[in-house]
């Protein structure tokens, strides 16, 4: 009976303590999509190419241990990127040598990382976050025999259909914000650098939608 | 002697200034949170080194009561006025985090874009 009484009272106690009532039920994950500009072209180091930004969709989902570290997973998805890739080389007697090559590309990656999220329970999030990003990086370069002629001398390049998927794997940092529109709706903007072998590799500037579950 | 009569001496005068300040902040606490109406809309700051901001829901002698403006809803808090280092009076943004987020950067897009309008307009392309 004094077990009994004493299991009740220590029940009691638990349920009333402050550190209970000042613990609101925060969810566990979150989810998202978001679209963002890829600058850089580190995913593919073999290619020298212009440097213009390309478009990237980010799916994500996130998994908080406790209120300030999380982890995250995303799909990096791109559209196919058409282009050109100008190469020189050395002919004897023909300075400047040059060909065109056109080239479509596409990558797709996955994502993981550590995050640790600023502040509790607020309607807005700072955070930075680190991880890996993993991407097949696909690439169809191609061109027909081609004649060309400088200084009166001609050359003439053959033709090439190459194809290759090369998977890459790229650290990365990230700093962002979540900015909530209410309890569970929110924005997610991010800066993320990643780098490679070489250095820098690329940065990607996001912005999207997700929600807390 | 003499010294444990100089050591009480100063002691005492070296505590007076605290015990009075101790006093005196939580006495102008309480009448400046007795000022405060219903959902005033406040940042307190407490002695432990935290802060919030909040909603006044009621205030006596003994405590102030805070509703606190988090995201998920907390139970009210309960402040004793000897915890309270500042109560500020603020004024809440009527737009929430997100919405300030959606405007900047359609701000941003907009003068990108009027930019690169003018740009083309006038033949810099």
């Amino acid at each position: 009976m004094n077990g009994l009484t004493l299991g009740l009272v220590l029940a009691a106690m638990v349920a009333a303590s402050p550190a209970s009532a000042q613990q609101p039920e925060l969810k566990k994950w979150d989810a998202g999509a978001s679209f963002g500009l890829v600058f850089g072209d580190g995913w593919y180091p073999d290619t020298d190419s212009y440097g213009e930004p390309q478009p990237a969709y980010h799916l994500e989902l996130g998994r908080f241990w406790n209120t300030h570290l999380k982890t995250d997973t995303a799909i990096i998805l791109t559209h196919r990127h058409e282009g050109y890739d100008y190469t020189t080389f050395a002919l004897p007697n023909v300075p400047g040598a040059y060909s065109f090559t056109r080239h479509d590309r596409q990558l797709t990656a996955v994502s993981g990382a550590m995050t640790y999220q600023f502040f509790e329970n607020q309607m807005m999030h700072p955070f930075v976050s680190g991880g890996l990003q993993v991407a097949a990086a696909t690439n169809h370069r191609y061109r027909d025999a081609e004649t060309y002629t400088i200084n009166r001398v001609t050359y003439t390049v053959p033709k090439l259909d190459q194809r290759s998927t090369d998977v890459v794997v790229r650290p990365f940092v990230a700093v962002g914000a979540k900015s909530y529109f209410n309890e569970r709706t929110f924005i997610k903007s991010e800066f993320s650098a990643a780098v490679g072998g070489g250095g820098f590799s690329h940065a990607i500037l996001r912005l999207g939608f997700g929600v807390d579950f | 002697m003499g010294k444990v009569i100089l050591v009480a001496v100063l002691s005492a005068l070296l505590a007076a200034p605290l015990n009075a300040q101790t006093v005196r902040d939580d006495e102008a606490w309480r009448a400046f949170a007795a000022n405060l109406e219903p959902n005033a809309f406040i940042k307190v700051r407490l002695t432990s080194g935290k802060s919030f901001r909040g909603y006044v829901v009621g205030a006596d002698d003994h405590e102030l009561r805070v509703n606190p403006k988090t995201r998920v809803a907390e139970p009210l808090r309960r402040l004793a006025y000897s915890d309270v280092v500042s109560i500020e009076r603020q004024k809440e943004s009527k737009w929430n985090p997100a919405t300030k987020v959606l405007v900047g950067v359609g701000v941003a897009w907009a003068v990108l874009y009027g930019i690169a309008l003018l740009a083309y307009a006038s033949g810099y392309d």
